[in-house]
C-alpha cells in the first residue's frame, strides 16, 4: 500500500495526504497550495483513481 | 473517467469520500447517489482509499534507527525510577492501521491481503513512541524530571527557537544531562492557545527530515492556555546535540507522526 502511495507524483500525495488529515476543508488545501477550489478537487479525484490504479497493478504484480 | 466526472450533473465526490463535505453538500450527495448509478459505483470504488492512505503513511516516515532509539529512552525513563505511565493517555481512537488497511482492501475487493503491511518492530516501535510521548506528559504534569535528588543538573545546552510561521512567538530550551540521558526544559511564548483536540509537539529532528520521510523523534507534548510564557521539561535518551529542535502543532488524534505545521524552529 506504501509502495503504491509512493508511486504517486508529489502533487497527487500531497492533496491525498492534506485531505486524509481531516483538519482543512477543501477551500483551505486549495488556500495553502495557492489553487482554485476546482484544481483541488479534480486533483483530489485523479490522485484517488492514481491510487486506486497502482494498488491494482501491485496485487496483479504479486 | 475526468470528463464524465466534471459533467455539472454529477456533484463532486471528493469532499464526501474524505468526510470534508459540508451537511449541506453531503445530503446533496447522498441524495444524488440514490439516483445516479455511475456516481454510488465511484463512491463504492474510491470510499475505501482515504482509509488506506491512513493506514500507509506511517510505514513510511519510521526511520530505521527509530525503534532503538525509543527503546533506549524508555529504558532510560525507568531505570531513572519513574514509573511507566499508562499507555491510555496517547492511545489511537482509530482502530490499528494494518487493521485498517486489510479491511479497506478487502471492501475495495482485493480478497484477503497476506502480506504484513507493517514490520513488527515498526509496530513496536510506535507503541513505544506513545510510552515516551505519555511519559513526558505525566512528567510535566507532575513537575518532576529524571534527575536524582540532590544532584546539581548541569545545562550543557541552549538552544534559541524562532517562530517558522513568521509570528512573534519565540523560545528556548535549556538542556541538562541527568542520569537517566538528558532534560529538555522548554519556555515557550506567544504562541497561540491550543483548542481542544491541538497539542504541540516537540521534536528531535535528524538530518533528511521531510513530511514524506520523517527523521524524528518526539521529545514531548504540550498544550498552552492563556497568553503567558510556557515551561514545561521533558527526559529523553536521545542524545539532543545530535539533533535539531523544532516544534510543532499537531492533531491529538493518536497518530504520533508530523502532520501538522511547524511553529517554532532552532536557531543554529
Amino acid at each position: 500500500v506504501r509502495d503504491a502511495l509512493d508511486s504517486l507524483s508529489d502533487q497527487h500525495r500531497e492533496v491525498l495526504e492534506l485531505s486524509y488529515r481531516g483538519d482543512l476543508t477543501q477551500a483551505q488545501i486549495a488556500d495553502r497550495l495557492g489553487v482554485p477550489l476546482g484544481t483541488v478537487k479534480s486533483r483530489t479525484y485523479n490522485a484517488l483513481r492514481s491510487f486506486k490504479r497502482a494498488l491494482e497493478e501491485r496485487e496483479l504484480g504479486d | 473517467v475526468t470528463e464524465s466526472r466534471q459533467n455539472p450533473a454529477h456533484p463532486d465526490l471528493t469532499g464526501y469520500i474524505f468526510g470534508l463535505a459540508g451537511d449541506e453538500d453531503r445530503q446533496a450527495v447522498r441524495t444524488h447517489l440514490q439516483e445516479c448509478r455511475t456516481c454510488a459505483r465511484e463512491v463504492e470504488e474510491m470510499g475505501a482509499l482515504p482509509e488506506l492512505i491512513g493506514a500507509a503513511a506511517p510505514a513510511v516516515s519510521v526511520p530505521p534507527n527509530l525503534e532503538r532509539r525509543v527503546l533506549r529512552a524508555v529504558s532510560a525513563q525507568e531505570t531513572a525510577g519513574n514509573p511507566r505511565p499508562s499507555v491510555e493517555k496517547r492511545t489511537p481512537s482509530r482502530p490499528a492501521p494494518e487493521a485498517l488497511a486489510r479491511a479497506a482492501l478487502v471492501r475495495l475487493g482485493f480478497g484477503s491481503v497476506g502480506r504484513k503491511l507493517w514490520a513488527p518492530g515498526i509496530a513496536v516501535a510506535v507503541a513505544a513512541m506513545l510510552v515516551v510521548a505519555a511519559a513526558g506528559v505525566e512528567m510535566a504534569r507532575l513537575g518532576q524530571g529524571p534527575s536524582a535528588p540532590g544532584a546539581a543538573p548541569t545545562t550543557v545546552q541552549t538552544v534559541r527557537l524562532v517562530a517558522a510561521d513568521g509570528s512573534d512567538a519565540s523560545g528556548s530550551a535549556s538542556i541538562q544531562r541527568s542520569s537517566g540521558g538528558q532534560v529538555v526544559e522548554l519556555k515557550v511564548k506567544g504562541l497561540p492557545e491550543t483548542s481542544p483536540g491541538q497539542l504541540y509537539v516537540c521534536w528531535l529532528v535528524d538530518e533528511g527530515d521531510s513530511l514524506q520521510h520523517e527523521n524524528r523523534v518526539a521529545v514531548g507534548t504540550f498544550s498552552v492556555s492563556g497568553s503567558g510564557p510556557v515551561t514545561v521539561r521533558w527526559s529523553t535518551g536521545a542524545d539532543t546535540a545530535q539533533y535539531r529542535l523544532d516544534v510543532t502543532r499537531e492533531q491529538a488524534d493518536g497518530n504520533p507522526l508530523r502532520r501538522g505545521p511547524e511553529v517554532l524552529t532552532a536557531v543554529r
